[in-house]
């Protein structure tokens, strides 16, 4: 009897020996597991495009997690891509052109990640053309944002014509994040405009003029005055030569 | 010789000193040379039909007799514009907008005729060359309807050596008397029953020659008797008078301005902001 107590307290021992040893391990596993869940990277791509689709190079991008700490920061490529990896988890992903932010959206990854920002940067095209009809080439244009009294972009320089099937005029865009601004061209003598840029928008000035648009508008001038001085001399003629040939009768 | 003839009309622009209307002729063949794109050529067009309108040109009359002309412009821009497929001949116009295909006639490497369709840059650079020609063979007829022969002799004659001047005058006078003159030997030949519908080529040729040796022998004696003429006026001995003296009138000088202004705008125009450029 004795003998048998002795054997099935041993075989009680050795099972919760195996159980503790089984436990442990699985635990351990589950805890390497977790640890790995924890530490694993996903790629993240975000494409950066403007309100007309086009891409923006040299967007700044930041991703930061939930509780504000900063995961990623860097610049567009030349097509407007960023690539990274970061860790499972939630961010906020956040561009910024000229120091606005123009596109904010939290994200969940949890795996490969490939995203479209359509980024809140709107095309400007400032048309330079004398009269509405001449084309400048050469201008100085200052933008300056109108809430915070600072000039978020310049040109200086020949403006380039596009080819239009109808029309001439001197055009140069500038891709702005939506906002209010004082548009100034500045050439022989200068004229300011202001806008909200809520969308692609065209602004004309048609009152500064460069020393070609003013020598086309005075060639133009003259045409019509010589034209006119044409008609009235060579009218003016035939009725002197017929009165001559009425008094010669 | 011209598809015109010149027409003794009083109107602005007949009373105009040749030179002027040389002018206006010089900057309207630059203005074609320059513009390869039909926009600004439609200025040019719009710049001629005014002098035309004020010169009193038949439209209808030019129209029946150079209708031709503009036949062969169409016909002659269609051929070119099949090869107008590269991108190289075009500087301003976007490339790809200017070689987007349309029709593909044959494909790239195709043997002899090579690549060939029709493109946005073939119809642009089509419409602009049926215009260019089209103005020019309309410009060329306002100038031989208003300027007569007599002021164009007496202008060269103004620049050129007298013994020059005296053989282009005679050359120019010289073609409608020939001309009236082969005529009158055709219609002579033909009542005699000559005939030159055959389509053997050596047959043709051997029936030109009793046309050639009347002319050839009519032509010799003009000629001399233009020679005996010259010479029984004393021809040679000085530098002769002249018939007409060519005189500048303040509607001369305002036409001239107008012109060489409007030259000058589209020139600019053209070099500067590459109006009219492909």
């Amino acid at each position: 009897m004795g003998s048998s107590k002795k054997h099935k307290e041993k075989v009680r021992i050795a099972t919760v020996l195996i159980f503790i040893a089984i436990t442990s391990n699985l635990t351990s596993a589950a805890c390497s597991y977790l640890g790995r869940i924890q530490d694993a990277k996903e790629e993240l791509q975000l494409l950066c495009i403007d309100a007309k689709g086009e891409y923006l190079e040299g967007a700044n991008v930041t991703i930061r997690k939930r509780g504000g700490a900063l995961v990623y920061s860097g610049l567009t490529n030349s097509t407007g891509w960023i690539s990274t990896s970061v860790p499972v988890g939630s961010y906020i992903v956040q561009v910024y052109w000229m120091g606005v932010v123009v596109f904010s959206k939290e994200l969940f990854v949890t795996g490969p990640v490939t995203m479209i920002a359509q980024c809140d940067v709107y095309h400007l095209t400032v048309a330079i053309n004398l009269l509405y009809l001449i084309p400048v080439r050469h201008a100085n244009i200052i933008i300056v944002n109108t809430t915070s009294q600072k000039v978020v972009d310049r040109y200086s320089g020949e403006i380039e014509i596009p080819y239009r099937f109808f029309s001439l005029s001197a055009e140069k865009t500038f891709r702005l994040p939506a906002g209010n601004y004082t548009i100034t061209v500045k050439m022989l003598n200068s004229q300011s405009q202001s806008l909200n840029l809520n969308g692609n928008k065209r602004l004309t000035f048609a009152y500064v003029a460069s020393l070609g648009s003013i020598f086309t508008l005075m060639c133009i001038l003259a045409a019509v005055i010589s034209c006119i001085g044409f008609l009235v001399t060579g009218r003016r003629k035939t009725g002197k030569s017929r009165n001559a040939n009425i008094l010669a009768i | 010789m011209v598809l015109i003839e010149y027409e003794a009309k009083d109107t602005i622009i007949h009373r105009l000193n040749p030179v002027s209307k040389i002018v206006w002729l010089g900057g309207l063949g630059l203005l074609l040379a320059m513009y390869l794109e039909p926009q600004p050529l439609i200025i040019v067009f719009a710049w001629e039909v005014f002098i035309g309108c004020l010169a009193g040109i038949s439209w209808r009359k030019l129209l029946s007799r150079a209708w031709w002309a503009f036949v062969a412009s169409i016909f002659g821009g269609i051929i070119v514009m099949f090869w107008v497929v590269n991108p190289e001949q075009f500087w301003r116009v976007p490339r790809d907008l200017a070689c987007k295909t349309l029709i593909q006639l044959t494909p790239p490497g195709t043997p002899i005729l090579g690549h060939t369709a029709i493109t946005y840059g073939g119809l642009i650079w089509f419409t602009a060359g049926v215009l260019r020609i089209t103005i020019a063979i309309i410009a060329a007829c306002i100038f031989t309807f208003s300027v007569p022969l007599s002021d164009l002799t007496s202008l060269w004659s103004m620049f050129l050596p007298y013994k020059l001047s005296f053989i282009l005058t005679s050359g120019l006078r010289f073609y409608p008397v020939m001309a009236e003159k082969t005529q009158d030997i055709i219609t002579a030949a033909k009542s005699r029953g000559w005939d030159i519908t055959s389509k053997n080529p050596v047959k043709r040729v051997k029936a030109i020659y009793p046309i050639i040796f009347p002319i050839v022998r009519e032509a010799a004696d003009l000629a001399n008797r233009m020679a005996l003429a010259a010479e029984m006026r004393a021809f040679g001995v000085k530098r002769p008078t002249r018939m007409t003296t060519l005189k500048f009138t303040p509607s001369d000088i305002f036409f001239i301005m107008f012109n060489v202004f409007i030259t000058g705008t589209l020139v600019y125009l053209w070099w500067f902001c590459g109006l009219g450029k492909l």
